[in-house]
């Protein structure tokens, strides 16, 4: 058993990851300190179901919305891949929200660890805007309008307003176009920021630790 | 923090980490419990409270209330602070200084404090965000409006807002016989003729609008989420009939996303008005909806006073009751009569009654179930019969508008049937097909064949009285009429044909309708049970005990007449009577539909125990006999009694008392592979048949 451990660790090297990774101590934690893995877990399934759908989706205003009730309706449990997905949004705002308010209560965003909390701020945007473009893809009437208003309200910004309005939908009006940058959004751009961010988010949790709970009056 | 704070914190924590715990298993084991829970709470929100799909994107459709995804509300209600042009502020400016704010936490506090307690500021101000957040979001919640239902325009309103309103109102109070001809050419005094301005279409929604309110209610909350755009005005009371029965089986719904049937939809006053509306009544769509059904195309009044429509309104509006009901407790039992009852009292909640009522009731009720408020009464009525709601009284359920039209074209109708001899022979005999006023209909015996009117001065012109006699006397064989003189077995003599030509003839003079037929014959696909009840019925009458022709639901005639020889006198007829071939009229598939349509006489009602005296050994003779008799014996298997339909033939047993699955004879009947080919060969016994062998297999095969 060992000689083959031996003989994976000296190609592999996997006894080095495996120290690095589980073998290590870390001060006793609360379970608010779970929070932070449960987000992780919830992005993952957040990947496989959103993989799952994208099977079925099709990007385009003539086909979205059916697309969407083939899977509602008549895909075999469809409408669970769905519900899970769409749940686990709400449930990923949530599970990131609560991982941040641990962070500023526990003072964790402290030195040495400042780019850990400027990486999980990143996430926190990037789920929020998982969100925004993901309300679209259905493309049925709370997505076209919540859409509407929400891009209108970019066009406040001043001088760049107008641009970044046009940027988001593609021209003047919610069209085709939208939807194609909207899914391109929700499935390349965002997963690939996504993994990186959390690659970069973890390492420097493994390089720094996880923080004690702070006792009284430190 | 300085850097000695910095070297010390870095040594408190290598000291924590000395005396925590290993990373795995213990902290990997509570992280694997907290997404564990995660995961559960994941999937119990997908299978109880499920993805929303709302409508269709509608870019049209500006009155949608925008709501965003919970999570973004908070900002949303924000900004409703900011209004015009300080909206920017509420938009873009806090938002991007709470995101900088965040990023910059860590170089903004950068005191060694870490506990929350010993950060009075971060922490206060942290709850602050929190409690705005959540506070926003309640807010919001409370004040979004409920998402919209799905937005629906009222053409019918809009169209009546539009061209009638200004001068009528809200609602028009004038009641006059046809709205048609008022709105097309304008009714009275200083009202224009709207014939110009709108399309018949859109009259006929008007007066649909008018005269049934209550149906474009229904319209608008049932059909006008699909039919958004147009109404569709449907001229064909039967057309619209047909589409609406069929619901999600008709074509035109074929690409529709699941509607629903209407009966289990609607309740029957409800599916009245919806066709009033849609058929935008005049006299004679009001006529074919409402009293058609019952009544057929023609009505036997007789007028008691001068003043017919008086007599008529007042018959319509109040109904009628028929004293002729038999007492039900003699034929029904107790258990019966309850069903009956609860049935009555809603049909919907008690659809057990259906069987009981289509086969106790229906005859005379027809389609239309009576009602009842109270149930003693309701039992009273079924259990002593006597005198009792037949006709319901309209008045309750049409509008003024819609009687008067009613009974205007019912007046017509009495007056042009009714006249002397001649008139009522005609509307006993001929009136079905014929039309009441000789404008012809659809041929009852050939779907999609309309028997064109023969009231016409050129229909009647280039006839003499001799051919017309010969006509109704000798009957159109080939186009499903049958000979009515009594010579060739038919029931009139030659004094009434007189009397009928007579009618006619007076027709020819002044010809009481240039009506096209109203209805398209084309879309009804007759099948068994219609080809039944509107051809076969007329002479062996609705439950097959004979009239003018034999009685078809005697043992007698089922032993004379196996399903080949029915067939066979179906298809050529009887020469020299009424039972004309129609061999060339049905299809061979209508004709089967019709003796399978007969095959309810010969088994068991429903609930009655299956004998096989009495209703398995008589459909084998039936069915299996011409092969499997005493002439031929095909495969051994002889059908003629109980021993040797259990026993007989090289494949035997062909019976497992109490298993039908595995019955060898089941088999065949159901054409299953493994039974080795269809039996009856040419064609399958009936599902009904199949399922009273199967049954009487399953309680044992007794020898009863």
């Amino acid at each position: 058993m060992a000689a083959i451990g031996d003989w994976f660790d000296d190609r592999l090297g996997w006894r080095g990851v495996w120290e690095t990774i589980f073998a290590r101590k870390i001060p006793k934690v609360n379970w608010f300190y779970t929070l932070g893995s449960a987000t992780l877990f919830t992005a993952i399934s957040q990947g496989i179901t959103g993989i799952l759908l994208t099977l079925y989706y099709v990007p385009t205003p003539d086909h979205a919305w059916d697309s969407v009730a083939y899977i509602m309706y008549e895909l075999p449990f469809g409408w669970f891949i769905r519900g899970v997905h769409h749940w686990g949004s709400s449930v990923m705002v949530v599970l990131v929200f609560l991982h941040m308010l641990r962070v500023v209560f526990m003072g964790s965003y402290k030195f040495p660890r400042e780019f850990t909390w400027i990486t999980g701020l990143l996430l926190l945007l990037l789920t929020l805007g998982f969100g925004f473009t993901g309300y679209l893809l259905p493309w049925d009437q709370k997505s076209y309008w919540a859409t509407t208003v929400g891009t209108r309200i970019a066009e406040v910004t001043p001088v760049i307003g107008h641009f970044t309005l046009k940027v988001m939908r593609g021209g003047e009006e919610l069209s085709a176009l939208t939807l194609a940058r909207f899914f391109g959004a929700h499935v390349w751009v965002l997963p690939i920021s996504l993994i990186v961010l959390i690659s970069s988010h973890m390492y420097l949790i493994l390089r720094h630790g996880i923080t004690a709970p702070p006792k009284k009056g430190e | 923090m300085k850097k000695q704070e910095q070297e010390q914190y870095l040594k408190d924590y290598k000291k924590a980490k000395e005396k925590g715990i290993p990373f795995f298993p213990d902290v990997i084991f509570k992280d694997t419990i907290a997404a564990f829970v995660i995961f559960l709470v994941l999937i119990a929100l997908a299978v109880f409270i499920g993805a929303p799909l709302e409508e269709q994107a509608n870019p049209q459709d500006t009155s949608y209330t925008p709501k965003p995804e919970w999570y973004f509300l908070f900002l949303f209600q924000a900004l409703k602070y900011f209004p015009g042009n300080l909206e920017v502020i509420g938009a873009v400016i806090i938002p991007t200084l709470v995101v900088v704010a965040l990023f910059l936490l860590p170089f903004l506090d950068r005191s060694p404090k870490r506990h929350l307690m010993s950060r009075p500021i971060a922490t206060i101000v942290t709850i602050l965000s929190v409690v705005l957040i959540v506070g926003l979001t309640v807010v919001a919640q409370l004040e979004a409006p409920p998402p919209a239902e799905a937005h629906v325009t009222d053409l019918a309103a809009t169209l009546y807002e539009q061209n009638c309103s200004s001068c009528h109102g809200q609602v028009v109070e004038a009641g006059t016989a046809n709205l048609h001809d008022v709105i097309v050419s304008g009714g009275h005094e200083g009202m224009p003729a709207w014939g110009g301005d709108l399309s018949a279409d859109e009259v006929d929604l008007l007066v649909g609008y008018i005269s049934s309110p209550q149906g474009n209610i229904v319209y608008i909350r049932e059909c006008a989420g699909c039919h958004e755009n147009e109404i569709p005005i449907v001229e064909k009371p039967m057309e619209l009939i047909a589409i609406l029965d069929q619901g999600p089986d008709h074509p035109l719904h074929a690409d529709t996303k699941k509607i629903p049937y209407w009966t289990e939809e609607l309740s029957g006053g409800e599916r009245n008005a919806l066709l009033n509306f849609l058929a935008a009544p005049d006299g004679q769509r009001l006529y074919t909806i409402n009293c058609a059904g019952c009544h057929g195309m023609g009505i036997d009044h007789v007028a008691e006073t001068e003043d017919l429509e008086a007599e008529l309104l007042a018959v319509i509006i109040q109904g009628e009751h028929n004293r002729d009901m038999p007492a039900f407790d003699d034929t029904l039992s107790e258990v019966e009569i309850g069903i009956l009852t609860d049935y009555v009292m809603d049909p919907a909640k008690s659809p057990a009654g259906a069987s009981l009522f289509q086969a106790n009731c229906s005859s005379c009720h027809h389609d239309r179930v009576p009602t009842s408020d109270k149930k003693s009464e309701a039992k009273k009525a079924i259990s002593a019969g006597g005198m009792h709601e037949v006709m319901p009284a309209w008045g309750d359920v049409l509008t003024p508008e819609q009687l008067d039209a009613l009974v205007g074209y019912v007046a017509e109708l009495v007056e042009g049937v009714g006249a002397g001899k001649g008139g009522a022979l005609y509307r006993d005999n001929c009136a079905l097909c014929h039309g009441p006023f000789g404008e012809g209909g659809p041929n009852p015996g050939q779907p999609g064949d309309v028997i064109a009117p023969i009231s016409t001065s050129e229909y009647l012109s280039t006839r003499n009285d001799l051919t017309l006699k010969q006509i109704i006397s000798m009957g159109q064989p080939n186009f499903g009429m049958s000979p009515f003189g009594s010579a060739h077995g038919g029931p009139l003599e030659n004094e009434d044909i007189d009397a009928i030509v007579a009618l006619m003839r007076a027709w020819e003079a002044n010809p009481p309708v240039d009506l096209p037929p109203e209805i398209d014959a084309g879309i009804v696909a007759y099948g068994g049970e219609e080809v039944f009840l509107n051809i076969c019925a007329n002479c062996h009458g609705p439950e097959g005990k004979g009239d003018i022709g034999p009685a078809l639901n005697s043992d007698d005639f089922r032993s004379a007449y196996d399903d080949d020889d029915t067939f066979a006198v179906v298809a050529d007829g009887h020469a020299g009577t009424v039972m004309i071939g129609w061999g060339n009229i049905l299809t061979e598939e209508q004709i089967w539909d019709v003796i399978d349509y007969m095959s309810i006489w010969g088994g068991p009602q429903p609930g009655e125990e299956i004998l096989f005296a009495e209703h398995i050994q008589p459909l084998f003779d039936r069915k299996c006999f011409r092969c499997h008799g005493d002439k031929l014996d095909s495969g051994d298997w002889r059908s003629d009694t109980y021993e040797a339909i259990m026993e007989s033939g090289k494949n035997a047993p062909n019976i497992i008392p109490g298993d039908p699955d595995s019955s060898l004879l089941i088999q065949r009947l159901l054409n299953k592979p493994s039974g080795g080919g269809q039996m009856p060969p040419a064609r399958m016994m009936n599902e009904r048949q199949i399922q009273w062998v199967i049954d009487w297999v399953a309680e044992g095969a007794p020898n009863n």
